[in-house]
């Protein structure tokens, strides 16, 4: 019989946060948005070499587990480095190709044909204009049948 | 001030001057990107590092007030950091506040991620709003701690009807029961 034990206690955080002085939520928002601004050229460059490390990693011979896990670590990174500046839509293909090598069930064979689409469309998106919603959306729902034929259940 | 799954109100006031914040990433970028958001935020991160072993060593020293941990790293994942913080007994830092952040969850770790003893997980496309969304969420958990078998970590369920009073229920889903004790430790 397992023994259910409750311990209650406050953080030391729920104390702090609370104490005089400190900023407004508005406040803090607004200098974290400044403070990220000037990384945005850095996570560009940390997302192309990441592109460039997918088309490498399917090329490359070994063992297919293995590439698989370090494309799923590669794009796993280029959906960290877009997310905070805004360009969603390439966060959402490094996602979906996240969730397509997740699917992929060890000792079989990897479609690395998806990799290759991946890869093009987040090039294609990183250099549409900012206002091109409509192509964006469009790539990303191309993305989205790739992935439902590679039997990844998508939620959009 | 928000309580905990309410949307912030722009003009309340937090001050995160003091605490002492620990973030555990491997990837040096996302590592900034957190560190910098923070910094925003008026929290310093007095501990940067870049794996599991190195938070785990420093926090055998040192008290800190909050963390936020990478739930993907090579080695050992942020999911047993966790664990292995919260199995520790080292108060206080075992009851320390933690909030995970995660690109992907892999459909093999979502029980991990339920079961390690997180107080949240951010999910990205990451956001600073949703970051400090979580912090405030995270000071304001009420939630008592949970020491059921392999589980110790915030109660997973978030209305607080308290433990049971008596009986048994089942646990877990298998058909062992379990008899919960009077709560320990000082009500908040």
């Amino acid at each position: 019989m397992s023994v259910v034990t409750w311990v209650r206690r406050k953080s030391r955080l729920a104390t702090m946060i609370n104490e005089r002085g400190g900023v407004s939520i508005g406040a803090a928002l607004k200098q974290a948005e400044a403070n990220l601004a000037p990384m945005r050229d850095e996570g560009m460059a940390v997302i192309n070499a990441r592109l460039k490390e997918l088309t490498a990693i399917r090329s490359e011979d070994g063992p297919t587990d293995d590439r698989v896990e370090r494309a799923y670590h590669a794009s796993s990174a280029i959906l960290d480095a877009a997310s905070p500046f805004e360009i969603a839509h390439v966060s959402k293909a490094a996602h979906n190709l996240c969730e397509i090598a997740d699917n992929h069930q060890a000792g079989r064979e990897f479609d690395w044909r998806v990799v290759d689409v991946h890869v093009g469309a987040m090039t294609l998106l990183m250099s549409l204009p900012t206002d091109a919603t409509a192509a964006r959306d469009q790539v990303l729902a191309g993305l989205y049948q790739v992935a439902e034929k590679k039997g990844v259940e998508h939620k959009a | 001030m928000s309580g905990v799954g309410e949307a912030l109100r722009s003009s309340a006031v937090v001050n995160l001057s003091k605490a002492v914040v620990m973030v555990v990433d491997d990837e040096p970028f996302s590592l900034a990107l957190t560190v910098q958001s923070l910094s925003g935020f008026g929290a310093q991160t007095k501990f940067a590092c870049a794996n599991a072993a190195e938070a785990l060593n420093i926090l055998k020293d040192e008290i800190v007030d909050l963390m936020v941990i990478d739930c993907e790293m090579p080695e050992v994942d942020g999911y047993d950091l966790v664990k292995q913080l919260r199995s520790a007994k080292n108060e206080p830092n075992s009851y320390v506040p933690v909030i995970m952040t995660a690109g992907h969850v892999k459909k093999s770790k979502v029980h991990k991620a339920r079961d390690c003893g997180a107080n949240f997980l951010v999910t990205k496309p990451f956001s600073p709003a949703t970051l400090l969304e979580r912090i405030v969420w995270a000071a304001r958990d009420s939630r008592p701690f949970l020491q059921a078998g392999d589980y110790f970590g915030p109660d997973r369920r978030f209305r607080d009807d308290g433990p049971p009073s008596s009986g048994e229920r089942r646990w877990n889903g298998s058909s062992a029961t379990t008899s919960a004790e009077p709560k320990t430790g000082n009500p908040s």
